[in-house]
């Protein structure tokens, strides 16, 4: 029998397949780890029901599960502090989301601004390189003393914290841009605002939507600290209230769905940035 | 017309030191001819090709494109590079009609002429792949398709097939005198390869670094016979060849050894 | 490589060690942190001349709170054994399962904490608050009798705007025009009371139905182990609300301790002066008896908070009402009091 048709029959017996390889792996290399991940979850669950059933903590620092479906049914159907749960949520997510429109829309421009023009970075680093480290937590008596205690301070509040990621990675998409694409597109015939439009703002795209989409995680953490000042409605509200009354529970139902929703926002901008920028990672 | 008289580049290095990148060179590219510029790094071949494209501008002397001194980049001035500058969202024939879209060419005429070039290039039924799924080679011929789409007055070539693997070279070397004698354009290319140069170009221009400079310049006949016989092995094995490689080799080992510039002309 | 490794990490552990150190100091020591608010109170005096740390002997770390709900979150984690807290938030904190015992009935009702309106507010009466901004402390006594007076007048949280927020975020919003109303202490009372007018005070709330006090507790695990401290605190607070009775001279405006009272709290020295006359204490005998603190289940305080509580779960603000409220509440402190 020749090489081939031994190699042929032997790959065809299954008891007798051939012993797959590959090259030493370093580090992850790709393993799958979604299987241990998911089961972690359910062992983290678990030890929650088991260290609350057996008392192992005081019921006030950690509810019991059942505590905490329990509130959030409860919050679902009667809502909480006078309005229903979908009040407090659009409350919530109309700030983040006029936040990031205004964050957007200021700093996108300003960061390709910035990239591309001398006297724009020069006068615009300063203040933003001040004022981006702080913690909002530090200037929110501020913005309760200059804008009072309506919606135009939660979202100020918002729009700063949002604002910084957004310009700083619009900066860094022009940084990244090769100079040999820019020269191509010169001698192509390309005027300045062809070269903006065509070369430069796509070029940017995917440093931009990393941007964003840190931008608003940062907005939802900023969240509870926009809605301490004087809220009535939004789930960060109804943490801070419930904390006051000590309600441990409500504390969880309200954490758990400003987890949901920002795990929901940050798979939806990766769905996004892999539809708007197909190419990115490509060689 | 190009003509180059006498530029001088000068460069500040990092550490404050003046690197004389380019001195008094001297230049004419004429219509139908394939002008390559060959030499080790640092004879300023690259500069000299910045400078014609209007990337860099001259600390000394003048270049002028049918009696215009060339200032900035343009349209006239078509540039192939060795690196992948093709953008990576739009699809093949949106790349080629790139400079006919900054002319304000309407969006059919752009589609045909693209069509028309790939064709040129030996990419027909390509039209709306994107380049993330081309081979380097392919990409390439899209970036020469591209330059061209501009009908530029001279299409400069910076070692455009350096990074491509030797087989996929020589099929990009056969694929560009093909073009050459459809189009007869200007040609200024620019490699580090002697075979190359011996090769492609109708006049080869040696180069050698510090200060850069042009010390020998050789008018040729190889590319004039490939593109009529189509026979690579006659060429390479022409006795001929053989000796102007050697003369080169050791003008580009030694260099300014041989300060005369040199013309040979061979049947 | 290595030698860098190492200076890094001695660093580190050399940055972290004395704070390591202190708060196991801290912890081993015996110290008492105990809790106070801002309300102007004859024995916070005793807070600032030390006179605390004399009376009981204990090393004490006095800190101060914007209020009740704060110290209780205190309370529960460990860090505060002892703290000054109204009614409301006691309710709301026992009910949820904090084990801790009043000791010490501070004030009642009174006119220390009142309902003020704000000039051109179009507020008169209590049924004008309809579609109002009103603002109080979250959890206190304060708001849980705003919360009361909308109810008296048959109107909800979405009748009219209730912001639970800190004094001093009601004070900057109220100067900004941002507030109608807002139930409040001193020194927000005092703060409010320049550019509005006083609607309903605390006691005139109790007699319409929901009365409130102000309670020293203590945890229960402190209690028991340190019955002698909390008889010589109580003891202290005692001799200062005496001297206050007898001796008003020695809490006028000119006064040492109205200038004590305003370095510890804020304010000038005759706000404090003034903000004191608004108190209604209550003698150590009147606090243990049943009308206070004696009785258990039956005692007042424990009725009140039961009834705090009830409200507490009817405005959705807790989820659970005890059966007794008696084990909150003691006498034995206060008993031998003169």
């Amino acid at each position: 029998m020749t090489d081939l048709a031994r190699a042929g029959s032997r790959a065809s017996d299954p008891a007798d397949r051939p012993k797959i390889v590959r090259l030493h792996p370093f580090g992850l290399d790709g393993a799958r780890t979604g299987p241990i991940s998911f089961a972690t979850a359910l062992l983290l669950l678990a030890a929650w029901f088991l260290a609350t059933h057996y008392r192992l903590v005081p019921p006030l620092f950690l509810p019991t599960p059942q505590e905490v479906a329990t509130q959030f049914l409860a919050v679902v159907e009667d809502g909480y502090a006078g309005a229903t749960l979908w009040e407090h949520v659009s409350a919530s997510l109309f700030r983040i989301f006029s936040a990031a429109v205004i964050a957007a829309s200021l700093g996108i421009p300003l960061g390709l601004a910035m990239g591309l023009n001398r006297w724009a970075k020069g006068v615009f680093d300063t203040p933003i390189e001040f004022y981006w480290p702080l913690p909002p937590l530090a200037y929110l008596p501020l913005m309760i003393i200059w804008l009072g205690i309506g919606e135009v301070s939660k979202i100020v509040l918002l729009t700063l914290a949002m604002f910084a990621p957004v310009c700083l990675s619009a900066q860094a998409g022009v940084r990244a841009l090769p100079i040999e694409r820019v020269n191509a597109a010169l001698s192509l015939g390309a005027s300045r605002w062809q070269l903006f439009r065509t070369i430069v703002l796509p070029s940017a795209l995917p440093e931009i939507l990393t941007g964003l989409r840190i931008g608003i995680g940062v907005g939802w953490s900023t969240l509870v600290a926009a809605e301490l000042i004087a809220a009535t409605r939004g789930i960060g509200f109804m943490i801070m209230s419930a904390s006051h009354f000590l309600a441990t529970d409500v504390v969880f139902v309200g954490i758990g769905i400003i987890a949901a929703f920002a795990f929901a926002f940050s798979y939806g901008m990766r769905l996004l940035e892999a539809w708007l920028v197909p190419w990115k990672g490509k060689s | 017309m190009l003509q180059v008289r006498n530029a001088s580049v000068f460069f500040s290095a990092r550490d404050g030191r003046v690197v004389h990148a380019l001195d008094r060179a001297s230049l004419d590219i004429d219509a139908n001819s394939i002008v390559v510029a060959l030499g080790a790094s640092g004879c300023g071949k690259s500069t000299l090709l910045n400078a014609i494209a209007g990337f860099l501008p001259l600390s000394e002397g003048s270049i002028t494109l049918d009696g215009q001194p060339v200032a900035n980049p343009g349209a006239d001035r078509g540039v192939v590079f060795q690196k992948d500058t093709l953008l990576p969202w739009s699809s093949v024939a949106d790349n080629v009609a790139l400079g006919l879209r900054f002319a304000g060419v309407p969006a059919r005429e752009r589609r045909e002429r693209a069509e028309e070039l790939l064709g040129l290039v030996g990419l027909e039924g390509f039209a709306d792949a994107f380049p993330h799924e081309l081979s380097g080679g392919m990409r390439q011929r899209v970036g020469i398709a591209r330059a061209l789409a501009t009908d530029p007055k001279i299409l400069l070539m910076d070692e455009p097939f350096g990074a491509l693997d030797s087989l996929t070279r020589e099929q990009m070397q056969e694929l560009l005198i093909d073009v050459w004698a459809r189009t007869g354009k200007r040609i200024f290319f620019i490699t580090h390869s002697i075979e190359e140069a011996l090769f492609l170009g109708t006049t080869v221009v040696v180069m050698s670094p510090r200060p850069g400079r042009i010390v020998a310049r050789f008018d040729l006949d190889f590319v004039r016979r490939f593109a009529a016989e189509r026979d690579v092995r006659a060429i390479l094995s022409a006795p001929e060849f053989a000796d102007l490689y050697d003369e080169i080799r050791s003008l580009v080992h030694r260099p300014h050894a041989e300060a005369d510039s040199r013309r040979a002309v061979l049947q | 490589m290595k030698t860098n490794l190492h200076i890094l990490l001695s660093a580190a552990l050399a940055a972290v060690a004395p704070f390591a150190a202190s708060t196991i100091a801290e912890a081993a020591s015996g110290k008492v942190v105990v809790g106070y608010q801002t309300d102007a109170l004859p024995s916070s005096v005793a807070i600032a001349n030390g006179d605390f740390a004399k009376a009981t002997g204990a090393e004490i770390d006095f800190r101060k709170f914007n209020s009740g709900a704060e110290i209780f979150a205190a309370i529960a984690s460990g860090d505060v054994q002892v703290g000054y807290v109204g009614s409301s938030p006691f309710a709301a904190a026992v009910s949820r399962g904090l084990d801790v015992k009043a000791f010490h009935l501070a004030t009642i009702s009174g006119t220390d904490e009142a309902l003020v309106v704000r000039n051109g507010s179009g507020i008169e009466k209590p049924s004008d608050l309809k579609g109002k901004k009103l603002a109080a402390a979250p959890v206190s006594t304060d708001h849980y009798q705003l919360l009361a007076v909308l109810k008296q007048e048959k109107l909800t949280e979405r009748d009219a705007q209730v912001f639970a927020i800190p004094q001093p975020d009601i004070v900057a919003a109220w100067n900004r025009g941002d507030l109608d109303g807002a139930f409040v202490w001193d020194p927000a009372l005092t703060e409010l009371k320049k550019t509005g007018k006083v609607l309903l005070t605390s006691r005139e709330v109790a007699d319409r139905g929901a009365p409130t006090f102000s309670a020293w507790v203590a945890t229960a695990a402190f209690a028991k182990d340190n019955p002698a401290f909390l008889k010589s605190f109580a003891g202290t607070i005692e001799r200062y609300s005496a001297s206050f009775r007898n001796d008003k001279a020695a809490w006028g405006p000119e006064s040492e301790n109205a200038k004590t009272l305003a370095k510890l709290l804020g304010g000038t020295p005759s706000d404090q002066a003034s903000a004191l006359t608004n108190l209604s204490l209550v003698p150590a005998e009147v606090q243990a008896s049943t009308a206070w603190l004696a009785g258990g289940e039956g005692s007042g305080a424990a009725k009140i908070l039961k009834d705090t509580a009830e409200f507490l779960k009817e405005q959705k603000k807790i989820t659970t009402v005890l059966p007794s409220y008696g084990g909150f509440v003691t006498a034995d402190y206060v008993k031998d009091v003169r």
